[in-house]
């Protein structure tokens, strides 16, 4: 009688485990719709700046709109890009990892791709110009706009918490929120790729 | 707990017992012995009478730019205090900020200072309150310190010195 209930429970568990599945650490985009448009010419003299979003097709992109002048968070975020990248080991080629600031007021494309390369080298930063910035908040259904008084230096900007992850389709799968550790950041970009 | 939290804190009780008996204002220790794990080029913890500066740090940035500095203080006062100001030498401006998620958007907002309970903790950390250093007037590069003066409503004050490291 033991070992009936045995296997019972055996089957059941095995009827389970086909139905497992591994959660994401970021939020699942449902349904993962083609990711919306991202055209940024950056600078003329830094071709790196230059940023076609349908042209990395068959890449992960990772994502992140902020602001040279962040302090806390942008930093906060990137090192835990590094550290995600660190964590996926030596080959991390089909990862491009692009920060685009949403101040175009004080970040030339140069700054925005200097700051990032500060975090890790291989990781890329531009800046729009208000033109295309106003459409690529429109495109992406996202808000960025500064606070205090944009005359002084010393204005913040509020922008996108999370990260955004494109796959290599093309598709906007994820939104990874700040607080995310490094690790699960890694495991979900390795599931991706 | 780290074995770098355990060194902090046990630095930070001896230099306390230090300041405490030697009745200073603000008092910095002399020197720090080294472990392995210790690679910030600054002392880990600073006290006044009744106030620990525990792990203090800044991240790296460029001039003109902004950073954060982050510490835990702790108090072994009998009776609560507010951090009230901020002063560095370092940035063209200092003001007390917090970090805050608003929907699916990060704000940064000033705040007038933030309530260190009697005895209790006050802790500044990546992604919520901080130090922000504006303007800074020179780089902060990894293994630099930073000196930021920690000012309280009761007039008290707390000299602390930040490793400048990545986290």
């Amino acid at each position: 009688m033991r070992s009936v209930v045995r296997i019972t429970l055996l089957w059941f568990s095995a009827l389970g485990l086909g139905c497992v599945e591994r959660p994401w650490h970021g939020i699942v985009r449902s349904p993962a719709d083609p990711a919306p448009s991202l055209v940024l010419a950056g600078a003329a003299d830094r071709p790196e700046t230059r940023v076609r979003l349908d042209s990395l097709r068959g890449q992960v992109v990772v994502l992140y709109f902020g602001y040279t002048h962040c302090p806390d968070v942008c930093p906060t975020t990137l090192s835990d890009w590094a550290r995600a990248k660190r964590a996926l080991g030596a080959d991390t080629t089909g990862i491009r990892w692009i920060f685009v600031s949403v101040d175009p007021t004080r970040d030339t494309p140069a700054d925005a791709d200097a700051y990032a390369r500060q975090f890790d080298p291989a990781f890329r930063g531009t800046a729009p110009t208000d033109a295309e910035l106003a459409l690529l908040l429109a495109d992406w259904s996202i808000a960025a706009y500064p606070e205090g008084d944009p005359r002084t230096p010393d204005y913040t900007v509020a922008h996108p918490a999370h990260t955004f992850v494109v796959d290599a389709e093309g598709r906007f799968r994820l939104m990874i929120p700040p607080g995310v550790r490094a690790d699960d950041i890694a495991d979900d970009l390795r599931r991706l790729r | 707990m780290t074995s770098r939290t355990i060194y902090a804190a046990c630095a930070s009780g001896l230099i306390f017992l230090g300041a405490a008996c030697g009745g200073a204002e603000q008092a910095t220790p002399e020197g720090r012995p080294t472990t392995p794990t210790d690679s910030v080029a600054s002392p880990s913890a600073m006290t006044s009478p009744g106030l620990t500066a525990v792990e203090p740090w800044a991240r790296p940035a460029d001039a003109g730019k902004n950073t954060a500095v982050y510490v835990q203080l702790e108090s072994a006062l009998p009776e609560g205090d507010s951090l009230t100001g901020v002063r560095s030498e370092a940035a063209e401006r200092t003001e007390l900020h917090e970090s805050v998620m608003e929907g699916e958007m990060m704000r940064m907002r000033p705040v007038a200072g933030f309530a260190l309970p009697a005895g209790g903790r006050l802790e500044l950390r990546p992604m919520g309150a901080h130090v922000m250093l504006l303007r800074l007037r020179d780089p902060l590069v990894p293994g630099d310190t930073v000196a930021v003066t920690f000012e309280f409503a009761s007039g008290r004050s707390l000299v602390v010195r930040a490793g400048v490291r990545t986290p």
